[in-house]
């Protein structure tokens, strides 16, 4: 693992405008594919009420929290609709020939 | 069965299966608001025009009996998914919120806690109306709206005046009582308008049109509402128990958004209303037997309130499947 890049498992279930989850080292992410077949990575669970934002809903750039519709454009983190007020984290996700990869912290 | 990070058991279902429950569609949407807009603009019409008849008793009290279910409308909107396009929610959030006296965006707040909490105690779920053991006075009052009839508009005055309870300062931001307050003065607003507008023209029509609609005809929306947890479970953390699920006739379901499949609205909020009798089909194996008709809903109801009489802490327990058990999804 260099730069701490670790590869994300199971990726070729992730459909365009879809989320899936991902754990490592006790940290849960989101995995996004984008209506254009871009990746991103965010935190996994929601800032409002620590829900596992893979069981929401993706449109246009946004993640809903499945609980409380809490809004995020998962590409920036930005919050975008009430009961959010913070942030989600991002991180750099790149793909290396076939292979997805996250860098963690 | 699994038990979220949130510490609510939900039921078992795949991932990319949940993902098709999920799409939003507006053509649905549309044709349910037109089921829901078109009746009351054909009833209304035709109660004005028999006004000066005996008819038009029967006539405003079906455009009653039809205005409450502007509450369902609202509930819908405040998750966002009956319509695909948001300013078509939020368009049809700010209509529900006027007809039913609410202030839609505290709503909204008040409305995400209850999500949170559902029927945990009156401390945490703002929205329950009834703790057990059921106050049968409170309760008669709620069937005729004539709690909300004085209570809606006193907190939207009270919103306008920036007085919020101890309760709206924990579940709200702060910097959300501005918005909040600016509803409120336009909905106070456009009802003290409505009044002058009666006082003046020496009719009651605008107020029998609104307001008053709930009170002559809330009774049959009331009747379809208040079974979503009255009389089940509190202070547990599974809604198979504290959530009712009924099957309500097509065309009370439709009005109703379907709210009636309401352990899965629970479980599963973003769900639209249109899939949740799909999502039910699926899961309910894993659920309790729903109530067979609004009917069987309140002949429940009524035997709780009977054996409460007896012993304040009886309440419904729902058999569950014999096979659903919690497992702790992993991280």
């Amino acid at each position: 693992m260099s730069e701490n890049w670790v590869t994300i498992e199971n990726t070729s279930d992730l459909e365009e405008e879809d989320v899936m989850p991902f754990n490592h080292d006790g940290k849960t992410y989101a995995i996004y594919c984008s209506e254009d077949g871009e990746y991103f990575a965010t935190d996994g669970l929601c800032t409002h009420e620590k829900v596992h934002l893979a069981d929401g809903f993706v449109m246009d750039g946004i993640i809903e929290c499945p609980k409380h519709n809490g809004k995020f454009d998962y590409r920036t983190g930005g919050t975008k609709g009430g009961p959010v007020c913070k942030a989600l984290k991002t991180y750099e996700i790149k793909k290396d020939g076939d292979v997805l990869k996250l860098r963690v912290s | 069965m699994k038990q979220d990070k949130d510490g609510w058991l939900r039921c078992e279902i795949d991932r990319k299966e949940m993902r098709t429950y999920l799409k939003r569609s507006d053509a649905k949407g549309l044709i349910n608001l037109a089921f829901f807009l078109v009746p009351l603009l054909v009833i209304g019409y035709a109660a004005y025009l028999t006004y000066d008849t005996i008819w038009s008793i029967l006539l405003f009290w079906a455009y009653g009996s039809i205005y409450g279910f502007c509450n369902s409308l609202l509930h819908e909107t405040h998750h966002g998914t009956p319509f695909k396009t948001p300013w078509l929610n939020e368009a049809a959030h700010k209509l529900a919120g006027f007809m039913a006296v609410r202030n839609p965006t505290y709503d909204r707040w008040v409305h995400t806690q209850h999500h949170t909490e559902t029927s945990i105690s009156v401390d945490k779920d703002p929205e329950l109306s009834h703790p057990q053991p059921i106050n049968i006075g409170y309760l008669v009052l709620d069937l005729f709206w004539l709690r909300a009839a004085f209570n809606n508009p006193m907190l939207l005055l009270k919103q306008v005046l920036g007085q919020f309870s101890k309760q709206d300062q924990e579940i709200i931001p702060k910097k959300k009582f501005g918005a909040i307050r600016l509803v409120a003065a336009i909905m106070l607003s456009i009802y003290t308008a409505l009044i002058a507008a009666s006082i003046i023209y020496q009719t009651w029509l605008p107020l029998l049109y609104t307001y008053l609609a709930h009170i002559y005809g809330g009774l049959v929306p009331r009747l379809y509402a208040l079974t979503q947890h009255l009389g089940l479970a509190q202070s547990v953390n599974d809604f198979r128990l504290n959530s009712r699920t009924c099957l309500y006739n097509p065309i009370a379901a439709a009005w109703y958004w379907n709210m009636n499949f309401h352990i899965e609205h629970h479980m599963y909020p973003l769900v639209p209303f249109h899939a949740l009798p799909t999502l039910h089909d699926r899961l309910k194996n894993q659920l309790p037997e729903p109530n067979s008709s609004v009917l069987n809903a309140w002949c429940e109801i009524l035997f709780c309130i009977k054996k409460q009489r007896q012993s304040a802490r009886y309440f419904i327990h729902k058999p569950l499947p014999s096979d659903s058990s919690s497992l702790k999804r992993s991280y």
